[in-house]
């Protein structure tokens, strides 16, 4: 089959060329017998014979437009002749009488056109009347594959006609010519699908794309017929002349390709700026409207609306002020969407989907920000449309993916500080009730997290109105805690703002925020008793912590007013109110299961109570870390959260002396100076304790940046924390020499600090050359110690390779250990450990007489010292 | 070697995340950073807390460095970060609890106090002392928010500040009464080399303002409020600031030491955000060993 078709080709061709070679020979022969044009005639019995060939059935659209080229192609040789030899030879409208009485159509027709083209050339010839009979007499051909072919002939090689910016022609003709004869070709094409065997759908389906091209060359002549007037003209003649009748074809051929292939192009060969047309987009709509039932009428919405958006675009890089108004264009396209939800209930919920990301797209696109904080409710239609049609269909993953998507369109269209979709959460009901009733959390959780990023860029505070409809969201069941802690922190981050505005409404919006973190407090309170069981990872934990910081922030808010210039407003400010958030304060953070995490948490607290000036709150909130640490708590929480407490009673200690509390700040600093001796750690004890030292002692600096001696300053009680540590260590007989000597040489550390300070009364020399005068008595032991492991490897290891004694990578820590500083294990060998420990303090020990002797060149007092 | 230092990030608690620029910075020079440290007070919920799905350390793990050690935290070992990160961050489990790291980089020594307070807070005698017992050439101490850098006794003593600019909780005014060793501590930082004057100067403007804050406290406690203030004080005056601080973070490059027994040097770059323009701005100081 296939090489008997190929064979019929080769024939075709055979036989074209043949007649080409005699028809060149006659038209090029110059004779003076046949000068009356004789063999013009002649010629027109092989045109006849190669024209047949168009007149056979083909196989395919294909093979016949290759056979076109060819018989184009000679056919041109003609129109030259025929043009060239008008008036020398022969007469053209004698020629086109002769050619009437040709017998066979098609061929007659092509060379009727042929003439007909040659007589366009000259001004003589009555040009519509030519046009005119040329496109009737093509009526008379009904066969799909030859008419198409006779009519992109004639549109072929009218185009210069088209072109013609003189208008010998008028605009309005041409227009009517194009598309009557788009109309005829249109219907052809149609008829293509029902003609000759009932061959497979699809392979007829392959057949009309081959040739769907033909009937687009009439757009596109269209449209340089358009091109020729000025834009408005143009707009004009496309939205009253043109426009209509396409469309009217297009809805009245009922045909699902035509329909389709026809808006398609109609949107990529006529300009955008046709398309924006409110009139057009009106004609649009309505013949949507009117579409054959099958026919992809999303797709087209979906093309109008993404010419519109980049007409926009293009207005915008040239800087045209835009005629483009988002929010007509918008109630147009919600109207449409309204109208074809009731005209066609067949459609289903995809197709109605894929036309809302578009749209949201329009509205972003054309109504800037500002504007759209007014018209909002074009988004919250457009999830009130969603919300009414999810009621009528299942809810499959694809549409909630489909959902997702349209949700998320709001992001490629907005800046990244924008507000819009935080905004869209609490001012369009039908966003949060879509949200609520989002198949899957996951997909819910993805949105909440966009709104809630979008937000975080936007600095200022959430009220306390918004608040139960953002954590509505997360109340549905406790793995949604768990697993969104964060995002629901995000939420309470949000409640206080970072900006601090000094103006007279700044009490009534730290009441606001106060009420707000109120809220959350009751929330998260409510979810610590709902799912205590199923937090295993603490996550209630992280969230109560995290609303504590909360309450730190409106405080520091209040702290950065005091000192501020602004002295009068903090003096109105009610102190009763300041005093309740401590309050809820201290209630919340009793709330962390955590003891560590709730005593450092109380500390801060107490910093912030005495920057507020509020001692009463202040030794409270001490008060309660005091009573905390004595229950039982693991030792290592329990040095770190006094560590964390003396740093801060350090701090203040300035501020309970000035203000006449030195006494009850006392008595805390002896309970946490009792505290540090319960320590069972030698080392953890003696770290702390020397620590304690500090809370008598504050070192002041005057304006010259000199030390200033402070007159609160109390050096005996120091002299005696020290004194008790030594008597501690030195009398209790289960503590080795190492440990000894390591919290002496801590303590002559703190020592030379205190003298360097200026405290003459007990950091004396004297002092200071007794506590090294101990520390060389109890070295010496440790060199012994060492000397000996020395002499027993000399013994035992003889062998064996060296061991490694460099102490370059180590040093000790707090805790009397060795560390390293590489990532490499330290050698498991206990003796050598200790060896290595021993010359760790040597060394310490070593480093100490260093800075003892540098510091003599500055202080003179350094070298009385007999170290 | 190219360590980046953060500091006091506090995130989420205090800050959401680090600030644009320097995530844009950060990610462009990726693949550049060998190390990422992070130093902090030890009530910075990143270094114990559930932050679940840390976005910040996911971002500094995907973007800027896999190589992440939260220095002095207390989640020890892999098994426990497993729980406490939901997303797959390796960062480093720990040799110790309370106390100090020392980490040997191409023949430095760098010191971190990390989670442990310095008392009294950002005492200078304190950290020489701390230095002295690491045996450190370089110390770094966070906890404190404002940024830091300075020569002391052949030791490099430097605060990362806030990488996020969170708020800290003690006030800014006080934070920045220096304690008594401020004069000797100018004197050794004019020995730093010329490009470390800049910081020097910054830190000098730092006292200026300290000063005159000084002087309105002692105002408010001495006398009221003068008449004429009062009516000022009456009228509708709007003043904004913020609670958070200027962020930054430091650049520690240690290139490693082409001879045996070369004199090696380190520069420290400080970056930080200026909040007012939004710029980041860059100060360098080299150190030499000594």
């Amino acid at each position: 089959m296939q090489n008997n078709s190929d064979l019929i080709k080769q024939d075709s061709f055979t036989i074209i060329r043949q007649q080409k070679v005699l028809i060149v020979r006659l038209l090029n022969e110059i004779s003076v017998i046949n000068n009356n044009g004789s063999n013009l005639i002649e010629s027109f019995k092989h045109f006849n014979i190669l024209l047949l060939e168009l007149k056979k059935e083909s196989d395919s659209p294909k093979e016949y437009y290759e056979l076109y080229i060819e018989v184009y192609d000679v056919l041109t040789i003609l129109l030259n002749y025929l043009k060239a030899n008008h008036l020398k030879l022969f007469h053209l409208t004698d020629i086109y009488e002769l050619i009437q009485y040709s017998n066979n159509l098609v061929p007659r027709l092509y060379l009727l056109i042929t003439c007909g083209v040659a007589m366009l050339g000259f001004n003589t010839f009555p040009h519509i009347e030519i046009l005119k009979d040329m496109i009737e007499m093509l009526n008379g051909v009904q066969h799909p594959i030859k008419g198409m072919f006779l009519r992109y002939y004639l549109l072929q090689r009218c185009k210069f006609i088209f072109n013609d910016e003189k208008k010998a022609v008028s605009n309005e003709f041409k227009i009517d010519f194009l598309i009557a004869n788009f109309i005829e070709m249109n219907k052809l094409w149609i008829r293509l699908q029902y003609q000759g065997q009932l061959r497979e759908k699809s392979s007829k389906l392959k057949e009309r794309k081959e040739v769907e091209l033909l009937i687009g060359y009439n757009l596109v002549q269209l449209t340089e017929v358009l091109d020729l007037e000025e834009h408005n003209l143009s707009l004009k003649l496309y939205r009253e002349n043109t426009l209509p009748r396409i469309l009217k074809q297009v809805i009245s051929c009922r045909d699902i390709i035509s329909q389709e292939y026809l808006l398609d192009i109609l949107f990529q060969i006529f300009p955008e700026s046709y398309h924006c047309d409110l009139t057009c987009i009106d004609l649009y709509l309505s013949s949507f409207l009117k579409l054959t039932p099958k026919t992809n009428i999303s797709k087209s919405v979906v093309t109008l609306i993404d010419q519109i958006i980049s007409q926009a675009d293009q207005n915008k890089e040239e800087n045209h002020k835009s005629t483009l108004d988002g929010g007509i264009l918008f109630d147009k396209f919600l109207k449409f969407l309204k109208y074809l939800n009731e005209e066609r209930p067949d459609l289903p919920f995809k197709d109605f989907i894929v036309i809302l990301s578009p749209l949201i797209s329009l509205v972003l696109k054309l109504i800037d920000p500002e504007s759209l904080k007014l018209r909002l409710d074009c988004l919250d239609a457009v999830f009130s449309f969603i919300n009414f049609k999810k009621r009528d269909y299942a809810i499959t993953d694809e549409i909630n993916f489909l959902l997702k998507r349209v949700f998320f369109s709001i992001k490629d269209f907005i800046e990244p500080d924008s507000s819009l979709p935080y905004s869209l959460l609490v001012e369009c009901p039908n966003v949060d009730e879509f949200l609520l009733n989002s198949g899957s959390d996951f997909i819910r959780y993805e949105m909440l997290d966009m709104i809630i990023k979008y937000r975080i860029q936007d600095k200022s505070q959430i009220p306390l109105k918004d608040l139960s409809r953002l954590l509505k969201h997360f109340e549905t069941n406790s793995y949604t805690i768990m697993s969104k802690s964060e995002l629901v922190f995000k939420i309470f981050y949000m409640l206080v703002d970072s900006k601090v505005i000094i103006s007279s409404s700044f009490e009534q919006s730290i009441t606001d925020q106060f009420e707000s973190l109120q809220y959350c407090k009751n929330w998260v309170l409510n979810l610590k008793i709902k799912y205590a069981k199923a937090d295993q990872k603490g996550k209630i934990d992280f969230l109560t912590n995290g609303l504590v910081s909360q309450y730190w922030r409106l405080l520091k808010k209040i702290i950065t007013l005091r000192k501020s210039k602004q002295k009068k407003i903090f003096e109105k400010f009610d102190k009763t109110l300041l005093k309740q958030i401590f309050k809820n304060l201290g209630g919340l953070i009793f709330e962390v299961n955590h003891k560590k995490k709730m005593l450092s948490s109380l500390v801060l607290s107490v910093d912030l109570a005495i920057q507020l000036n509020l001692h009463n709150v202040a030794f409270d909130f001490l008060e309660s870390i005091l009573n905390e640490i004595n229950q039982n708590f693991d030792i290592n929480d329990k040095y770190n959260v006094l560590l964390l407490l003396i740093e801060f009673l350090q701090k203040d200690r300035q501020y309970f002396i000035k203000n006449s509390l030195q006494d009850k700040f006392e008595q805390i600093c002896v309970k946490v100076t009792v505290k540090s001796f319960e320590m069972n750690d030698v080392f953890l004890k003696s770290t702390l304790l020397l620590t304690c030292t500090h809370l008598w002692w504050t070192s002041d600096i005057d304006e010259n940046n000199a030390l200033k001696y402070n007159n609160e300053n109390n050096g005996k009680r120091i002299h005696e924390i020290m004194n008790k540590l030594i008597q501690q260590i030195t009398s209790n007989s289960l503590v080795t020499n190492y440990q000894l000597c390591f919290v002496l040489i801590q303590l002559l550390n703190k020592a030379i600090y205190y003298f360097i300070h200026g405290e003459i009364e007990f950091f004396t020399i004297q002092y200071l050359n007794n506590i090294v005068k101990l520390l060389k008595n109890n070295l010496k032991f440790l060199e012994r110690e060492n000397r000996l492991y020395l002499e027993q490897i000399q013994i035992v290891q003889e062998d064996t390779p060296d061991k490694d004694f460099s102490i370059d990578d180590l040093f000790l820590n707090f805790d009397g250990e060795i560390a390293s500083t590489e990532d490499k294990e330290v050698d498991p060998d206990v003796n050598l450990i200790n060896f290595k420990k021993n010359l760790l303090l040597f060394d310490s020990f070593e480093n100490i007489k260093t800075y003892v002797l540098e510091q003599g060149s500055l202080d003179e007092r350094f070298n009385l010292l007999t170290i | 070697m190219l360590s980046l230092i953060l500091g006091n990030l506090h995130v989420p608690y205090r800050a959401i995340d680090l600030p644009f620029k320097f995530k844009e910075l950060l990610e462009k020079n990726q693949g550049k950073i060998d190390k990422v440290y992070i130093c902090s007070s030890a009530e910075d919920p990143i270094m114990s807390m559930n932050t679940s799905n840390s976005e910040l350390l996911q971002f500094l793990h995907d973007h800027v460095c896999i190589d992440i050690d939260l220095v002095g935290s207390s989640i020890l070992t892999l098994e426990e970060q497993k729980v406490k990160y939901e997303q797959n961050i390796v960062t480093k489990p720990h040799k110790s609890k309370n106390g100090i790291e020392v980490y040997n980089i191409n023949g430095f020594r760098v010191a971190f106090i990390s989670q442990i307070p310095v008392v009294p807070k950002d005492d200078v005698l304190a950290l020489i002392n701390l230095s002295r017992q690491a045996r450190s050439d370089i110390l770094i101490w966070g906890g404190k928010h404002e940024v830091e850098a300075y020569s002391l006794e052949g030791v490099l003593f430097l605060s990362p500040g806030t990488a996020t600019g969170a708020f800290s909780i003690e006030s800014n005014h006080e934070a920045q009464e220096s304690s008594a060793e401020e004069n000797e501590k100018i004197d050794e930082r004019q020995e730093v080399s010329d490009k470390g004057d800049e910081e020097v100067d910054e830190s000098d403007n730092k006292d200026i303002d300290n000063v005159t804050d000084n002087e309105n406290v002692s105002q408010e406690n001495d006398k009221p409020p003068q008449p004429e203030n009062q009516k000022t004080d009456e009228e509708e005056i709007e003043i904004t600031e913020s609670l958070n601080i200027d962020p930054s973070f430091l650049l520690l490059d240690i290139p490693e030491a082409r001879i045996e027994g070369e004199e090696i040097s380190c520069t420290v770059y400080i970056y930080s955000l200026d909040r007012e323009t939004n710029e980041i701005v860059v100060d360098n100081i080299e150190f030499k060993k000594t």
